[in-house]
């Protein structure tokens, strides 16, 4: 039964269709990535799944749920937990009590502050972040911060993570670190992932399956070996590879 | 509890009997002082619980005080006093509600605006409902004596304390720091913001409610235009500015400076008194936003948050 | 109520000699939000500073109080370009990034009630007032004071004299380009210190210009600025948040809703019918009439 479909979902702003019919299903434990040059709508898709935003159009399913138009905070409730393309950590909170805040009131709904903070400390440890759990999240550096980003998100104790381009401006080592704890993440946690990328590697690394989205609509979707060599996609996003 | 913390506890108990015993002790002027004291802390306290914690400044606090204030009036020898002063209490958390429900869907810049007319708007309702009824101002005979006033507001004081204290640690806490640095990411992790900050804003209200019926019943004499005064307003946030609003202590402190200062200035000099208090907030908003608490507190160096 | 009355020339004028004054006020106020998304609680007391420079002109000295203005409008200027320099500028980089916005609510709360009570100990707290161009005209049926005339005219002339300023004039431009995106304002060599030192300076000259003409047509006092800071942002909220011309827009519409309800109702419910407008306007539809949608959280 899959955990997330979206039916003919589209958004406008004014007279412009940032998202234009789109359709696709995720099953739980896929790791599906959704691709597209800027502007093709993959974050916006984001924000209608998770609540930050209502779709003008179409349907999104969860864990046979209707959830379109529902806000933020439900969704995070129902286990859609998401991270921001800008970062956007509680800066003047330690961070382990950003956690802690995604712990106490996201799916996980831990009863007390001191579980909350047990389980903060795991989540910190798993990405590395255990020796900052005392500082302010702001004296954080940017690779820093997109840590505590994704463990904020899993803190919530979410179904369905939402991961937006994570590995943008991290270097080449940053990325493949980056990689391996999402792929740690995703077994340890028996979690479903749909990952915005556009570094390339990463999501043939990683993904099962990828969306490609272009201009609001979807042009194609498949395993990454049949979108590398798919036409459309070659033509609107990748250009062509000399592989 | 930690051995720190046995300490702390030890020490507010002693000075809370302190306090309490301060009737047998002073005369009725200095007891007038430490009522006001006692006044401007929980006020100021009731305030940093909402507004302190979540960033969403009510510059309009006063007109919590000034529904109390009229609820008692109104309620003067209809119902026991012991019943009037919980029941100010609970009109001025009503008025939360309604307020605060249309008012907390918007913006932080925009509601400290909102706050500041809501205020005014409630005044002059007030006001015109008075003309309305015939009446020039209410006059009260035959209130409490001060001793009893005081013992009350220092409950008032106490329990304001205790309970930014536990909603400060509690799991209400957590969700309005958070919506306080960051509301939109503060959503995405499961906070409902505008729910946790209408809860805030009711239980802020409530506090300054009843110490509106307590000075009321101190004054004997109801006017709209001083019971809802900005300056009422005005004076609480400098004070948790000044102190400082994160924490217990820091209204506490901020509260007893003012108390000093407008002990040697106000009745001398009411604008000269304003304009330092002017003066003050800009200085502090400038240059120690975390106040003298929070300045105490980053010198001593980072501890526990 | 007379239906005639409604429609007369009388109130028309009002409306217009109101709408003129608040579109000065709005537009300083909404200038200084649109460019650094600052929201001056003591613009209300620009305004009530030019009145009283106006006022202490004409009582001390006899000076037309349209020369005053001028006067007032400079002192206001440079108070602006001091302001932003001395406690702005400080503010925007304080450490306390995300609290911008409170710490300059606060600050301008602050700076608001010291000037209060500095103009209420140099002057007391009573009303002040003066009779300058007192006589009456007749224009069709209504009957308008020389003063209210003249301050809708010159009024008027600002207001066409700003218009020009940000459509024809390079740092007119710049605002609104700031206003627009203030990042690619700056990427595209605009100075934005400087023009908003300009902003503080010029959205300040406008309120005492409100305030000097102002204080031709009604008594002054130390407190009055406050309603003043309301209807501006009623103005600028109905108008839309730096939406420039939308603000004589704005202006005209929080004028005719007073003029004429005052008019229906009574003079005492001036301050509800403000304040209630106020409010709604915050919360039913913070983008403004006009205003591009915008979220207000």
């Amino acid at each position: 039964m899959t955990l997330l479909r979206l039916e003919n979902v589209g958004k406008s702003y004014g007279g412009v269709a940032a998202l234009r019919g789109l359709s696709f299903a995720v099953d739980p434990g896929e790791i599906v990535g959704l691709m597209g040059a800027n502007g093709a709508g993959k974050t916006t898709a984001f924000s209608l799944i998770a609540g930050t935003q209502r779709p003008s159009d179409g349907e999104i399913w969860f864990d046979g749920r209707r959830i379109d138009g529902q806000p933020a905070y439900a969704a995070a409730r129902m286990g859609i937990a998401r991270t921001f393309q800008i970062v956007r950590p509680f800066g003047g909170l330690r961070v382990i009590d950003n956690l802690v805040v995604a712990a106490l009131y996201g799916h996980a709904r831990e009863r007390s502050r001191g579980v909350a903070e047990d389980r903060a400390r795991e989540i910190l440890g798993e990405v590395g972040l255990a020796r900052d759990a005392a500082r302010l999240a702001q004296t954080l550096t940017l690779a820093g911060r997109k840590r505590l980003e994704i463990a904020r998100a899993i803190a919530t104790g979410p179904r369905l993570l939402l991961l937006d381009e994570v590995l943008a401006g991290l270097t080449a080592s940053e990325v493949v670190e980056a990689l391996d704890l999402i792929r740690a993440i995703h077994r340890r946690r028996n979690l479903t992932l749909v990952v915005i990328e556009h570094v390339m590697r990463a999501l043939t690394q990683l993904c099962n399956r990828i969306v490609v989205l272009h201009h609001g609509e979807k042009i194609t979707e498949g395993s990454p070996a049949e979108i590398l060599v798919d036409q459309r996609v070659i033509d609107s996003y990748i250009g062509a590879t000399k592989r | 509890m930690t051995r720190r913390g046995q300490s702390v506890v030890a020490l507010a108990l002693a000075g809370v009997a302190l306090f309490a015993l301060l009737p047998l002790v002073v005369g009725p002027y200095a007891l007038g002082i430490g009522l006001g004291l006692l006044m401007w802390i929980a006020l100021a306290e009731s305030w940093a619980m909402f507004s302190g914690l979540s960033g969403y400044i009510s510059l309009g606090h006063a007109v919590f005080y000034g529904v109390g204030a009229y609820a008692t009036v109104l309620l003067w020898q209809v119902v026991p006093l012991w019943l009037a002063i919980p029941l100010s209490g609970v009109a001025a958390g009503l008025l939360a509600v309604c307020l605060g429900w249309p008012c907390l869907r918007v913006r932080g810049a925009y509601f400290v605006i909102l706050t500041l007319g809501v205020s005014e708007v409630v005044k002059y309702i007030v006001i015109r409902t008075e003309a309305a009824l015939g009446r020039q101002g209410r006059l009260l005979i035959g209130t409490p004596s001060l001793t009893i006033l005081f013992e009350a507001m220092l409950v008032l004081a106490v329990v304001s304390m205790i309970v930014l204290y536990m909603v400060r640690s509690s799991k209400l806490g957590a969700g309005l720091l958070a919506i306080r640095e960051d509301e939109v990411a503060a959503e995405a992790v499961g906070v409902n913001a505008t729910a946790l900050k209408l809860l805030a804003f009711t239980l802020s209200a409530l506090i300054p409610g009843m110490v509106g019926g307590l000075m009321i019943l101190r004054s004997t004499y109801f006017e709209p235009l001083q019971a809802f005064s900005p300056t009422t307003s005005f004076t609480i946030v400098t004070i948790a500015i000044l102190g400082g609003t994160d924490e217990v202590p820091g209204p506490l402190l901020g509260a007893v400076l003012l108390v000093l200062m407008s002990e040697l200035l106000w009745a001398r000099a009411p604008e000269v008194y304003m304009i330092i208090l002017g003066v003050l907030l800009v200085a502090f908003v400038l240059f120690l936003p975390e106040g003298l608490l929070g300045r105490a507190q980053r010198l001593r160096g980072p501890a526990k948050s | 109520m007379d239906l005639s009355v409604i429609l007369s020339g009388q109130l028309l004028a009002s409306v217009l000699v109101l709408a003129s004054l608040y579109a000065l006020v709005a537009i300083g106020l909404n200038l200084v939000y649109g460019t650094m998304r600052l929201l001056n609680v003591a613009h209300g007391e620009l305004v009530m500073l030019g009145g009283y420079v106006a006022y202490w002109g004409f009582a001390q000295w006899g000076i037309s109080p349209l020369i005053s203005a001028l006067f007032a409008m400079a002192v206001a200027a440079a108070a602006g370009a001091l302001i932003y320099i001395a406690v702005i500028r400080r503010l925007f980089r304080s450490r306390f990034q995300a609290r911008v916005e409170a710490n300059s609510l606060l600050v301008f709360f602050g700076i608001s009630i010291i000037v209060q009570n500095v103009t209420a100990l140099a002057f007391t707290a009573n009303n002040r007032g003066y009779s300058y161009l007192d006589d009456v005209i007749a224009i069709g049926d209504a009957r308008i004071a020389a003063n209210r005339l003249a301050a809708l005219a010159v009024a008027s002339v600002a207001c066409f004299a700003c218009a020009l300023f940000f459509r024809f004039a390079r740092s007119g431009m710049a605002m609104r380009a700031i206003i627009q995106h203030r990042e690619a304002a700056a990427l595209v060599g605009i100075d934005v210190d400087r023009i908003n030192l300009q902003v503080f300076a010029l959205g300040f000259a406008l309120a005492a210009l409100a305030g000097a003409l102002i204080s031709m047509t009604q008594t002054i006092s130390p407190f009055m600025g406050f309603p003043f800071t309301v209807s501006g942002f009623v103005i600028i909220i109905l108008g839309g948040l730096g939406n420039l011309p939308g603000s004589i827009f704005g202006a005209t519409i929080l004028a005719a809703v007073e003029v004429y309800g005052v008019t229906l109702i009574s003079p005492s419910f001036r301050s509800i019918l403000v304040y209630g407008v106020f409010i709604a306007a915050l919360v039913l539809r913070p983008q403004g009439l006009l205003g591009r949608p915008i979220k207000a959280r």
